[in-house]
């Protein structure tokens, strides 16, 4: 993983996709991200939802905002927010932003994102094969979902 | 926790991009991209604030837009638009 930048669980006790969705936030500028998990089609739905609640979030700030300068970026996100799209196939649906996949579908083809987070128990070795084409100053993202929180983790 | 690892040009910018405070690797998760074109961080704390990391990334991209703009103007006397489907003027 040389290169890469190498975060671990920035989200506190019980990381949920509602966590996980906010630091996408903060990404989705950067390029496509890749999420790794065991189950994808159980974290796809939450994570949309939490995805277009943020979204609901940006659209409030920007209706109560007064500050001009504020107005066009949070327009931007608002646009952005809505209109990336998060898949559970993986490589053929290659036009979409944001691809939650297992590792077995990952070490077939690994991706070319710019942010990859892992939810579940990786092995290094096959974390190695999974970053190997990832760009330089690349993010990998180590944060387990918590699967107590049935609400944003249900099967 | 945040970034265990970071390349070292990362290492020498830590400063939130959000607030502005000085930063240590472990309080610190990774943002945007400046108009360098360069990673830079900002504190986890504001993951448990929404509304402050939306604002915060708002005024962040209003900032580096204007340099960005300004950066153009000097190169090539391009005038940069933000937005709108003909951002760049008409030769």
């Amino acid at each position: 993983m040389h290169g890469l930048t190498r975060e671990e669980n920035s989200f506190g006790a019980n990381p949920g996709t509602k966590d996980l969705a906010r630091h996408m936030f903060t990404r989705m500028w950067c390029g496509k991200i890749v999420v790794v998990t065991d189950r994808p089609r159980a974290v796809n739905g939450p994570l949309r939802r939490q995805w277009l609640k943020l979204a609901r979030k940006v659209s409030r700030e920007r209706s109560s905002t007064l500050q001009a300068g504020r107005l066009l970026p949070l327009s931007n996100m608002i646009a952005r927010m809505t209109s990336m799209r998060l898949t559970s196939t993986w490589p053929d649906d290659y036009e979409a932003d944001v691809f939650i996949v297992t590792i077995e579908r990952l070490l077939h083809w690994p991706p070319d994102c710019r942010t990859l987070y892992v939810t579940c128990d990786m092995p290094l070795e096959q974390l190695h094969i999974i970053t190997a084409l990832m760009p330089r100053n690349g993010l990998v993202v180590m944060c387990k979902l918590s699967q107590a929180n049935s609400e944003t983790y249900k099967s | 926790m945040a970034i265990v690892s970071a390349s070292t040009q990362l290492s020498e910018r830590l400063t939130c991009a959000i607030c502005s405070v000085s930063l240590t690797l472990d309080s610190a998760t990774a943002g945007l991209y400046d108009a360098n074109n360069q990673q830079t961080l900002a504190c986890v704390s504001h993951f448990s604030e929404p509304e402050k990391l939306i604002i915060g990334w708002a005024d962040f991209i209003n900032r580096e837009q204007k340099i960005f703009a300004v950066r153009m103007q000097e190169r090539g006397g391009l005038t940069y638009r933000q937005g709108g489907a003909n951002a760049w003027p008409n030769p």
